[in-house]
């Protein structure tokens, strides 16, 4: 009676092998029949401990003005599906008012990490649902009103309280129109005060930071109103959302759980032939593609447009493909039809090796980890063996029918991040920055002469409210060359900016090939010990791994120390599985271990000291120190 | 059929498949409560493509009664 994928799901989990029962849940739970699966999966979740297979926890608490505790199976089974053990916490229907304005409320006792507000459009505007009378000129006007008028405190106490990630729901009209076809003709009609709230809704969200709004009308549209709605459970348990339809709604959570929890995707590797165009340039040669503005070419362009508009965000692209090169170059070069073009590729793996060995290449290039990977093939065997030999990549078969491909790679939201920095508009530029700087390094003989040659200069940039975003982003998406691994969000770091006891520093590169942008963050708090300057967060992107950048960091932070007069710098070290190329920052700088009780018991956890007194880090003399901050300019010499 | 449902019941109420029979009844099996036959019902509706009456909902309130139920509706 058990099925297939449950039973792959089961003795995954069974062995304790992280990724393949992420794997295996993500196919029993989207491809599976068995309505009980999301509840099977669900319960797996609400066993497991903190840490188990490697889920990040996030707690997320739910406020609605309907019953919304028919979701919970489905967030926690698909939270498991995308790496996290989600903890839930749902306040009774209709409480949320009570719950947000009491600061002793279970709300926030329970120390939500994402709080989800979803309020009907009949709660807030009842009229607008319950009357058919003429709205007055004034209706937009008076109806966002009425309705903010309702939101922004909840809004407002929350963010007193909490420093949780808040998502609000837009809202949905009336599904039917109470004057017919006169709807909107004698007067504003119900949609376009609907439109002006969602409007309000989005301005609040562009002023407040850590606040964002929930699709949810465009969610709903995109499966249809009557689908999405269940009228007979809305009368019978105050629960509207048609059953099949919650596992839409928690992916649409997840997006956002995804990107807190730093496991936004970076980069899309794509296979060529049946995928970036019909047909095999090897067999079919260059004229024989199906590429262009008939079917199924129409369908291969759409999906090139797609590729177009994510290298747009800032997601890198990158081939994996067998073929030859020479075919490859010449369809890029003479196909008249191509919109991708070379440069718009971070890495081309093309060859005939095993494709897990081409993203094994394109990881290790981009300095990026395996897990940040998506990988589209049309070839079921590669998939196949992609899974098979490093389950950490996304993959997704892209499908025999090319013109759903774009729905099957966009809707789960793999490359969705809270926020857009000017680095990620420009990252693919950076990264061929980057590529010339490696074959630089290639080229000059020392390791001294490269970095001389680099031509570097760092720039300590005290975090603002205008770079806190850049700063939040970089504690979420850092993981190799970053001390502590901690992440936070923007308000906890706003918070930082005006405290005198902390030192909170952006560092932004210059070198021969162009502004890297801000690629480094260094946190560091005072102590009531009055001596003591610790540091919380030390971490550097992977552009710049490997030019000596953290040690003109460390310089920096004992000039910072000596200007808040602590004679002594603490730094401390949490191992993960990523961050090895920062784990020996401290012993290399002279620090020595110190035995410190942490409050956290960590027991990897170790602790480095330097005092001033006996020596302090300097700036490298191959790097130039710009800005002239706090009045000073590091000197230069010549290598 | 009828092992499809024990799987179902099994799965949304927590309960080894191998013990229900026919007289498995709501007011017999903790955590079978409104909530959970709620959950059963809609999971019922998805796993056979039927659609349930509130009443039949409200009277399918044992292993013996959601199989007739459900029956009468393939």
């Amino acid at each position: 009676m058990i099925r297939e994928a449950r039973q792959a799901f089961l003795s995954a989990l069974e062995q304790n092998r992280a990724f393949e029962t992420r794997n295996a849940a993500w196919d029993y739970l989207t491809r599976g029949e068995e309505a009980g699966r999301w509840r099977v999966v669900a319960r797996v979740v609400r066993e497991l401990p903190e840490g188990a297979l490697g889920l990040k926890t996030l707690r997320v608490a739910v406020l609605a003005s309907f019953a919304i505790d028919f979701l919970q199976d489905a967030l926690l089974a698909l939270g498991l599906a995308h790496g996290l053990r989600v903890v839930w916490h749902v306040s009774g229907f209709a409480q949320y008012h009570q719950e947000i304005l009491d600061p002793d409320s279970g709300l926030y006792a329970f120390r939500p990490d994402v709080v989800i507000l979803a309020i009907e459009g009949e709660r807030l505007l009842p009229h607008l649902y319950a009357e058919a009378g003429a709205l007055p000129v004034n209706a937009v006007e008076s109806g966002v009103a009425a309705a903010m008028g309702v939101i922004d405190p909840l809004i407002t106490a929350l963010k007193k309280h909490s420093g949780a990630l808040l998502l609000i729901h837009d809202l949905v009209g009336p599904p039917e129109r109470a004057w017919g076809i006169l709807e909107g003709m004698n007067g504003p009609g119900a949609t376009e005060v609907i439109q002006g709230v969602r409007a309000a809704l989005l301005e609040r969200a562009r002023s407040v930071r850590g606040l964002h709004v929930v699709d949810y009308s465009g969610l709903v549209a995109r499966y249809g109103v009557r689908q999405w709605f269940d009228r007979r459970m809305a009368h019978l348990a105050q629960s509207p959302i048609a059953a099949p339809m919650l596992p839409r709604l928690a992916g649409e959570y997840l997006k956002y759980l995804r990107a807190v929890a730093g496991l936004t995707r970076k980069c899309l590797v794509t296979d060529l032939d049946h995928t970036l165009w019909g047909g095999i340039v090897g067999e079919d040669g260059l004229h024989g593609l199906k590429l262009g503005p008939t079917y199924p070419g129409s369908a291969h362009l759409a999906y090139q447009r797609l590729l177009l508009q994510l290298h747009q965000r800032g997601v890198l692209l990158a081939i994996a493909s067998k073929n030859n090169p020479q075919d490859v170059a010449e369809v890029f070069r003479d196909h008249p039809a191509m919109l991708l073009k070379p440069h718009h590729f971070a890495r081309q793996e093309i060859h005939w090796q095993p494709k897990s060995q081409s993203l094994r290449a394109i990881a290790q290039g981009l300095n990026i980890g395996l897990e940040h990977l998506v990988f589209v093939d049309d070839n079921p065997a590669e998939c196949a063996e992609v899974r098979a030999a490093l389950p950490m990549v996304t993959v997704i078969v892209f499908p025999a029918r090319p013109e759903e491909a774009v729905e099957l790679i966009l809707e789960p939201g793999w490359f969705d991040a809270l926020t857009v920095s000017e680095e990620d508009r420009n990252r693919s530029a950076l990264y061929e920055q980057r590529d010339r700087a490696e074959a630089l390094k290639m080229a000059s003989g020392s390791l001294q002469e490269y970095y001389v040659s680099l031509e570097m200069g760092v720039e300590m940039v005290p975090v603002t409210a205008a770079t806190v975003a850049r700063a939040a982003q970089l504690t979420q998406k850092t993981n190799q060359f970053n001390l502590t691994t901690r992440r936070h969000s923007e308000e906890e770091l706003a918070r930082r900016l005006n405290d005198p006891d902390w030192l909170v520093c952006g560092v932004r590169v210059i070198d021969r090939f162009g502004d890297n942008g801000v690629v480094g963050l260094m946190m560091a708090k005072a102590l009531d010990d009055q001596e003591t300057l610790e540091v919380e967060t030390f971490l550097l992107s992977c552009r710049v791994i490997g030019r000596t950048i953290e040690t003109a960091m460390l310089a920096e932070l004992c000039q910072g120390a000596r200007r808040m007069h602590r004679r002594r710098i603490r730094g401390c070290c949490i191992p993960t599985a990523r961050n090895a190329p920062a784990q020996t920052l401290y012993p290399d700088h002279g620090f020595i271990r110190a035995s410190v009780v942490s409050e956290n018991a960590n027991q990897d956890e170790t602790f480095w000291e330097l005092d001033l007194a006996c020596g302090e880090v300097t700036t490298p003399p191959w790097i130039t120190r710009i800005g002239a901050d706090h009045g000073r300019t590091d000197q230069t010499t010549d290598g | 059929m009828e092992e499809q449902i024990k799987q179902l019941m099994a799965d949304l109420l927590n309960l080894n498949p191998a013990r229900i029979d026919d007289s498995t009844a709501m007011e017999d099996v903790d955590g079978w409560d409104s909530f959970n036959h709620l959950n059963l019902c809609l999971a019922l509706e998805q796993e056979f493509g039927v659609t349930l009456e509130v009443d039949e909902m409200e009277s399918m309130t044992s292993f013996y009664d959601i199989c007739q139920i459900i029956q009468s509706k393939l």
